[in-house]
């Protein structure tokens, strides 16, 4: 069993977490209220059903993902809670909103045995043939026995009384969905898919009766009609965390303006949702709030709460709570694990987050017995370094096996259900992976633009189509326009190769000849392997952002640090689909040393290697070998580290060279200028400029 | 040559300018923060292109700038609480002449409305007229004016009494009488208290600390933060900025304030990083809470 000190991450989706009331009080409370609201308006004042918006802010750590679990476990069945985190290289839009709430609804809530979907559904048809809420199973197992006329009657007349009620609401969505905790297994997965707005295959469109997915022009209906069914029992609330993410590194504000217009388009024209949005408060303050006009901020503000940090009593509660999920025999009396002026200290100290407390708790209790009151490393004023950079290099290695880990068993439940992977997810990761890439530029998919992609590299622009179709005439639609770019522009299309394209897809194949027949165009398909990978680094980044990757000693490692550690530890250039994208975005992989003349006029096709780029960990070449001869045996070391502390920089250069010392290790870096950049005195990053 | 003719079109065009140095919009910046709201035809001398113009919106609304009507503003929450911080209390009716760019009076009146509901300022009755005064003023409560209402009452029924022409003889009141209508005004005596009469010193601690909070409260934004640095710089004239830390961390102690963490990636810069307070590991507390009575007394409460 792990430590209750070791869970400084909360788990959104956990079910036995530890938990003090008394911090955020005041913010679960607005939550549960707008919850309760919009039941009750649902039930009695349908024409007063509005969304409500509430806005969540606070420092890293101070317990926005806890509050998430902590309402789940509230509310139970009684409300559904959905989990949507910024992708990086696409617009939040009504669709992905749409899968999320069905996937959601998919889920078991804590405490209950059916699924959230059926609940919702048979509340709705309970209440509406007036036996109330409360039974929904005993509605269901009475449905299920009903001949089949008398429950499609029942059906058709719970679509009639809702469509009176609330007349936005979507018949054709409404039929499909009251309909699916009768359908049998492979009926619902068909329906499934359609009503979130992804594409069934053909197999399930034939198995549903239709032609096509759910056109956009009924997404917002769609979502408008599940938000009102959803409203009578288990209103949807929609949780958009970790919003640090939308902001754009190059100062843009567009993905800023989507996920505003966005929520303003949901808090306006869909009745009966609780839009939650988290984020880290100097972050909105500083850099998202100002992008806002008036208009999209009376909405996406309209409600502001900023989470309280734990008072000394607050302190004194979690401390406890989490010693009493030690096993009996690890627990000390107060105020273990700290002295007694250690524990003063953390108590009174400002600006404590919850996790920080967490922190200080597991480095003192892992100190050997009786050495607790020489050690003054714990107090809350005494700024240490105390993790190495190696230590950290190793925490790093740790924290993306850890997210790969977690991505493929994310994977596989979604495969389990059926659901293939969404194309907007494979290209942000996509795009994740290539904002590591030097000399790239990423720029997201934008409305009405074909492309998934587009990248910007030194040479020409790559537009990338990602073709997760499930049905042949829109894989088709999609080579097409994979195509028609292919004349104008290099195009990269990829699919998932565990998906491939089913034999019977004649003329998405002769499509796909004639796309990669074309000289611009190249066809990849991506293996698992580097799914879980372009998945886990777009969740490294993102968590990096928002300050939810922390060492060994608990300090956050900064963006900066995660993305120089991912550049050069990864070696993401080698990774096929990358390395097909730069080489056909003409991007120069990153060289050892940057010459500074100018890239080669060749076309991009001479230039593109036959064999994926070689590792950024560096091969000596000639250049390198010069260049080892000019700056020393430490400076070949380091560019082939990229990254590394000046001890372990030291370590690796006397296993060539036993004579060599730190000292003349440090004089060979410092001789390197400008071609090494120093990150505080004990880590060191190879630059490749030249000086 | 005809005023729509090519030629004059083309001239036209040659004079709108396709982009502003930052040093102008610093200047715009400034007019506008300066005089509080300025028609947008005369926010720059030069004509500019319509995407110039476009940027030139964007950045000042960065800046915190809101258009309104035929205005570029500084917001009127803003204004309101500028002026408060000036004079504590300001007659409702003399509001609008007072600050610039209002549209409408349903508008001012909403702005009104919610700095009222968020604690930013409260209205009160002087000489029978609506005045609003700032957050930190210190008033009566719902409950006080009730027994000031009933005290009042029983006062004037006394009085009139007294001054009644039907009675024999002049009457009068007897003064046990009257202390104990009075008695039941303890709030009375604390509301001269709280007034702090300018004979009563006190100490620098506690003048600090007022301070703070009082700045804070005129300072915090709809989300209820300060940002530490611009309420250091606030107050930087009237006291030294190791003595604002310190009482930053007297009032975090005395649980008036919350000191936060920065959380924001790079965005504070070293002259900001200065002028906070440190927190554990010597974390950057880059923002504060003030925290209201209501929600200290709360403490143990769930939800």
């Amino acid at each position: 069993m792990s430590s209750p000190f070791d869970r400084e991450h909360a788990d959104a989706w956990a079910s036995d977490f530890v938990d003090v009331e008394s911090l955020n009080a005041r913010t679960t409370e607005t939550i549960l209220r707008s919850i309760d609201a919009i039941r009750d308006t649902s039930r009695r004042d349908p024409d007063d059903l509005r969304s409500r918006s509430v806005l969540v802010l606070g420092p890293a750590g101070a317990g926005k993902t806890h509050l998430f679990a902590r309402l789940r476990k509230k509310c139970g069945p009684r409300a559904a809670f959905v989990l949507m985190r910024p992708e990086i290289s696409s617009d939040p839009t009504p669709r992905h909103v749409l899968a999320a709430c069905v996937d959601a609804l998919q889920r078991r809530p804590m405490g209950g045995d059916e699924r959230q979907l059926d609940i919702v559904i048979l509340s709705a048809l309970a209440l509406l043939e007036g036996q109330g809420v409360k039974w929904p199973n005993a509605f269901l197992d009475e449905l299920r026995s009903a001949p089949k006329d008398e429950r499609e009657e029942l059906l058709s007349r719970a679509v009639e009384g809702i469509a009176d009620r609330y007349p936005e609401v979507n018949l054709p969505w409404l039929e499909k969905f009251l309909a699916l905790p009768v359908a049998a297994a492979p009926d619902r997965r068909a329906a499934l898919t359609w009503l979130s707005g992804r594409e069934p295959d053909s197999t399930q469109l034939e198995r549903l009766g239709l032609q096509e997915p759910l056109p956009d022009t009924s997404v917002l209906p769609a979502l408008r009609t599940l938000a009102i069914i959803a409203a009578y029992s288990t209103p949807i609330v929609v949780v958009f965390d970790q919003l640090e993410n939308l902001i754009d590194d190059e100062g843009g504000a567009g993905r800023i303006h989507a996920h505003a217009r966005l929520i303003a388009e949901l808090f306006d024209s869909v009745r009966g949702l609780v839009l939650v949005q988290m984020a880290l408060d100097a972050e909105w303050v500083q850099r998202i709030r100002p992008a806002f006009s008036a208009s999209e901020r009376s909405r996406l503000e309209a409600h502001v709460e900023a989470l309280e940090l734990p008072t000394p009593a607050a302190r004194a509660a979690l401390v406890e709570a989490w010693i009493g999920r030690l096993p009996p025999d690890e627990r000390r009396g107060a105020p273990w694990p700290f002295s007694t002026t250690e524990w003063q200290s953390w108590m009174n100290a400002p600006g404590v987050t919850p996790r920080m407390l967490m922190i200080a708790c597991r480095e003192a209790s892992r100190r050997p017995e009786g050495a607790i009151d020489e050690v003054a490393a714990c107090l809350p004023g005494s700024a240490q370094e105390k993790e190495t950079p190696d230590e950290r290099e190793d925490r790093l290695r740790e924290i993306w096996e850890e997210r790969r880990a977690l991505t493929r068993t994310d994977l596989a439940a979604a495969q389990d259900d059926g659901r293939p992977i969404d194309a907007e997810r494979l290209a942000s990761g996509l795009g994740a992976a290539l904002k590591l890439v030097h000399g790239v530029r990423v720029e997201p998919k934008r409305t009405r633009q074909p492309q998934d992609l587009r990248i910007m590299g030194a040479g020409r622009d790559t537009d990338v189509f990602v073709i997760q179709h499930g049905h042949p005439r829109s894989a088709c639609a999609a080579l097409q326009r994979a195509k028609s770019a292919a004349g104008d522009r290099a195009v990269l299309a990829l699919r998932e190769s565990a998906r491939p394209f089913p034999p019977t897809w004649h003329r998405a194949g002769e499509l796909l000849k004639e796309l990669s027949s074309q000289s611009n165009a190249t066809w990849s398909e991506v293996q698992p392997a580097e799914v879980v990978d372009l998945l886990a680094v777009h969740d490294l980044l993102s968590l990096a952002r928002s300050q939810d990757l922390t060492g060994r000693d608990g300090a956050p490692l900064p963006e900066e640090l995660v993305h120089l550690w991912a550049k050069s530890s990864l070696e993401i250039e080698a990774w096929p689909t990358i390395a097909a994208a730069i080489s056909r975005a003409s991007v120069v992989s990153e060289a050892p040393v940057r010459t500074s003349s100018p890239p080669s006029p060749s076309p991009p096709e001479e230039r593109r290697p036959s064999t994926p780029p070689s590792s950024p960990r560096l091969k000596e070449g000639s250049g390198a070998a010069e260049k080892k001869l000019e700056a020393g045996l430490s400076a070949t070391v380091l560019m082939k580290l990229r990254l590394a502390s000046v001890d372990r920089v030291v370590r690796e250069t006397r296993v060539q060279d036993p004579k060599a010392t730190r000292a003349s290790v440090l004089k060979d870096l410092r001789a390197l200028g400008q071609r090494i950049r120093w990150l505080g005195r004990a880590i060191v990053v190879w630059n490749g400029g030249s000086r | 040559v005809a005023a729509g003719s090519p030629a004059v079109v083309a001239s036209r065009t040659k004079e709108r300018v396709a982009s502003l140095q930052p040093s102008r919009v610093d200047d715009i910046e400034r007019t506008v923060r300066a005089k509080g709201a300025v028609p947008v035809s005369k926010l720059c001398p030069e004509r500019l292109t319509r995407n110039a113009e476009a940027r030139l919106h964007e950045s000042l609304a960065q800046r915190g700038f809101e258009r309104a009507g035929r205005f570029v503003r500084v917001p009127l929450e803003t204004q309101i609480l500028a002026l408060l911080d000036r004079r504590p209390v300001i007659p409702l009716q003399a509001l609008r002449k007072e600050i610039a760019g209002v549209v409408s009076q349903q508008e001012l009146r909403r702005v009104i409305a919610e700095i009222i509901d968020s604690g930013h300022a409260k209205l009160v009755v002087r000489n029978g007229k609506d005045h609003l005064a700032a957050g930190s003023a210190t008033v009566l409560s719902q409950a006080e004016i009730e027994t000031l209402s009933s005290i009042g009452a029983k006062l004037s029924q006394y009085a009139r009494a007294a001054k009644s022409k039907r009675a024999l003889r002049p009457r009068s009141i007897l003064r046990e009488d009257l202390a104990e209508i009075l008695s039941e005004w303890p709030f009375a005596l604390r509301a001269l208290e709280q007034r702090t009469p300018p004979g009563r010193a006190m100490s620098h601690d506690d003048a600090h600390l007022e301070l703070i909070v009082d700045a804070a409260a005129r300072l915090e934004s709809s989300d209820s933060l300060v940002f530490v640095p611009q309420l250091v710089r606030a107050l930087q004239k009237r006291l030294g900025t190791e003595s604002i830390l310190r009482a930053l961390l007297t009032a975090a102690m005395g649980e008036k304030l919350e000191l936060r963490p920065e959380s924001g990636v790079g965005t504070l810069s070293p002259e900001d990083a200065a002028l906070c307070p440190r927190g554990p590991n010597g974390i950057v507390l880059s923002y504060a809470r003030r925290i209201r009575p209501t929600a200290s007394r709360r403490g143990g409460a769930s939800s």
